[in-house]
């Protein structure tokens, strides 16, 4: 089948034809059985294609939502809201109920963490309540601030690859990114940045088993720059795997005692809220 | 960092949502869901369902967005507070089921619904060996057929996530519908049109 045909089979599909092309393409259809036969098959063909993506979007949705599940999100009362979304236009009131609520989540979560103070916390709890996936896009945005082009013009350069590859994750268009990272560290297989953001990537679509293969190297190799950022990050991803608690508590240890890391009280949180003397 | 402020603004939690991006969801989650399930409760909808009406309102929200003539008119909360209260409605008013995956299916232009059960039957199942059939291509096979015939996207928009040029995408896309033609013509379902996969 060419690509014309199958072309004009798939506009007539999509509804693109004008109603005197779409009028003869039905004649032509009535006339000839192989061209009716093409059309009903690309037309399962493509509903085929939809159905994958409705699966896959449904599939993303619903683990969202099981993760803020295990974060204990949907326990909460709701009867609390006197907000309805049929009257939502009022932004005092908005602002009044917003100060209220955030009240009652301060003193809620006053409550709750006064109540589990001697009691270990949930691993996938702690995980969410540290992972901060903005400050890896912060990072990502400061390399492509520092990264300069010295390709000429219209010829792009590995450098301009791994810059549009940082830029694709800040636009939250991963699958893009990780294309483009995996060719620049086929190219610069040493290059930590890649290495590093290709574990962030599969971390945010907790892909864990592939971020900690990625990030484990980085967080032991002393050369590299984001070796604290890495093992903070393979820490978080231990706590999403079945008996990867100790092998956390090694990670966040480490950072515990590193008076360089920056987010050295983070890590002592962490081992605060995981291992309570 | 408060989750919800990752996303700015409603042209931003529009470009996560197109993409899927998981934060964007969680976003909406911890900005709308308790307003959404109240609104629920009200109507005597029990908690459990409120969780099912959200995840539908998303669901509906994410294939709006990426309709070719989306446009943002009013705000973003606006628009999911319309669907889930028409959600809402559907499920105390008439009773009428929510429309599933496979019920919008056969939306297609001039697609007739399969009236008996064994025909419908054999659609959805053709339906999930094409789905199936997918998930044997290549990542950038599958990738594109996704931008190009569930997200919608122009040639020049997946050229661009892609790192293509505008003519690579328009041959490669080719070259993937036929070897997703070639995998679905080979499964029993479609021995019908086995003599012509070769």
């Amino acid at each position: 089948m060419n690509e014309q045909y199958i072309d004009a089979i798939h506009r007539y599909l999509s509804g693109s034809m004008d109603a005197a092309e779409s009028e003869a393409f039905e004649a032509e259809m009535h006339a000839n059985p192989t061209l009716k036969n093409d059309v009903e098959f690309e037309r399962t063909l493509l509903a085929g294609i939809e159905l994958a993506g409705d699966r896959a979007l449904r599939n993303t949705i619903g683990t969202v939502h099981r993760n803020l599940k295990s974060e204990g999100f949907f326990q909460s009362n709701v009867s609390e809201s006197p907000i309805t979304i049929f009257h939502v236009s009022k932004s005092s009131i908005m602002k009044r109920i917003l100060a209220i609520a955030a009240g009652l989540v301060a003193i809620a979560a006053g409550v709750f963490f006064f109540m589990q103070q001697d009691k270990p916390a949930d691993p996938n709890t702690v995980f969410t309540q540290f992972y901060k996936p903005q400050e890896d896009v912060q990072r990502a945005q400061k390399i492509i601030a520092s990264l300069e082009s010295y390709g000429l013009a219209g010829v792009q350069t590995d450098t301009d690859t791994l810059k549009q590859a940082l830029q694709l994750y800040e636009a939250g268009k991963y699958q893009e990114s990780i294309a483009l990272l995996k060719v620049f560290s086929q190219l610069h297989p040493d290059n930590d940045t890649a290495v590093y953001y290709l574990g962030v990537i599969h971390m945010s679509q907790e892909h864990y088993a592939k971020a900690i293969e990625l990030l484990l190297p980085l967080s032991r190799s002393d050369a590299s720059s984001l070796k604290n950022d890495a093992l903070w990050n393979l820490g978080l991803c231990l706590l999403k795997t079945e008996n990867g608690k100790e092998d956390a508590r090694d990670a966040f240890l480490k950072l515990s005692k590193d008076n360089s890391y920056p987010n050295q009280r983070g890590a002592v949180a962490v081992l605060e809220q995981l291992f309570p003397e | 960092m408060d989750k919800s402020l990752t996303f700015e603004s409603d042209n931003a939690l529009l470009e996560g949502l197109r993409n899927s991006t998981p934060a964007a969801f969680e976003a909406l989650y911890r900005r709308y869901y308790r307003m959404v399930a109240k609104q629920a409760s009200d109507q005597g909808i029990p908690d459990a369902e409120a969780e099912d009406v959200f995840q539908e309102v998303l669901f509906i929200l994410v294939r709006k967005v990426r309709e070719a003539d989306f446009t943002l008119t009013a705000k973003l909360s606006t628009f999911l507070f319309a669907i889930a209260r028409n959600l809402i409605l559907k499920k105390t008013g008439d009773k009428k089921e929510i429309a599933t995956e496979e019920t919008a299916l056969f939306n297609l232009a001039g697609r007739q619904q399969p009236e008996n059960l064994p025909d419908r039957e054999m659609a959805e199942a053709q339906l999930d060996v094409v789905a199936g059939c997918l998930e044997l291509l290549e990542d950038d096979c599958r990738r594109l057929l996704e931008l190009s015939f569930y997200e919608r996207r122009s040639q020049v928009e997946i050229a661009a996530e892609m790192g293509y040029s505008e003519a690579f995408v328009k041959v490669k896309k080719h070259r993937c519908l036929d070897y997703l033609r070639k995998h679905v013509k080979a499964h029993p379902l479609f021995k019908h049109l086995q003599n012509d996969a070769a």
